[in-house]
């Protein structure tokens, strides 16, 4: 076997690989999950932060009210 | 999508790479992950495709260094990604050739890429791609030739 025949026989099988359809689909949609999860909890944390902020802020606001008028 | 323009050349690179069905899945899946999420600017589909190579190489490289063990296909499973009875004999030989040559081997004759562009792609030394390529040859002869007899 020369060099050449023995790499024409190396791309003639590796060109013969393919990626099955129905894997090319699930990977397509597992991918699409997986960074639509991603973003989900992106987004529940950006949630809950704003809320514990949110209490916070009302908490603060309360004490500086309560300060300045409660007396 | 670039899932099925470079789908089929991803899957090919990362099967040679973790000679897994499902390990190749992984890689071709995490790989896109990446894409989707990092969202990269490129200058033109070369730079995409390259891109796409680069993860995937290190994805593969991860994998193997963390699941060591000895991964083959069955015959059936070598059915389904489109190589034929008579020829899974040879895509085992192929298989059974270390990773680094295969990597610069289907890089060069089946993506048609030069020894510098593998060298910037993977990040190895080009004269270290052009030795890898010379003794993946010799070793791809040897075992092709022991896998007709």
């Amino acid at each position: 076997m020369t060099n050449r025949e023995c790499i024409e026989e190396y791309k003639r099988v590796m060109n013969s690989v393919t990626l099955p359809e129905e894997l090319g689909s699930n990977i397509i949609a597992k991918s699409g999950r997986e960074v639509l999860a991603g973003g989900t909890k992106y987004i529940r944390a950006v949630v809950a932060f704003s809320g514990i902020a949110a209490v916070a802020a009302g908490i603060g606001a309360i004490a500086l009210l309560n300060k300045r008028f409660g007396d | 999508m670039a899932v099925e323009k470079y789908g089929t050349m991803l899957f090919r690179l990362c099967l040679t790479l973790v000679k897994d069905y499902d390990d190749a899945e992984d890689a071709v899946q995490d790989t896109y992950i990446k894409y989707l999420t990092k969202a990269p600017q490129f200058n033109d589909s070369e730079h995409e495709k390259a891109w796409l190579i680069r993860v995937a190489t290190n994805i593969c490289k991860n994998m193997i260094r963390f699941r060591k063990r000895n991964s083959s296909l069955c015959l059936e499973e070598i059915g389904e990604i489109g190589v034929s009875e008579t020829d899974s004999g040879i895509f085992e030989a192929i298989m059974s050739l270390p990773a680094k040559y295969k990597l610069v081997m289907d890089l060069h004759y089946i993506e048609g890429y030069t020894a510098s562009e593998i060298s910037a792609i993977t990040g190895v030394n080009a004269d270290a791609v052009r030795k890898r390529m010379q003794n993946g040859r010799k070793l791809l002869k040897k075992t092709l030739e022991e896998a007709e007899l």
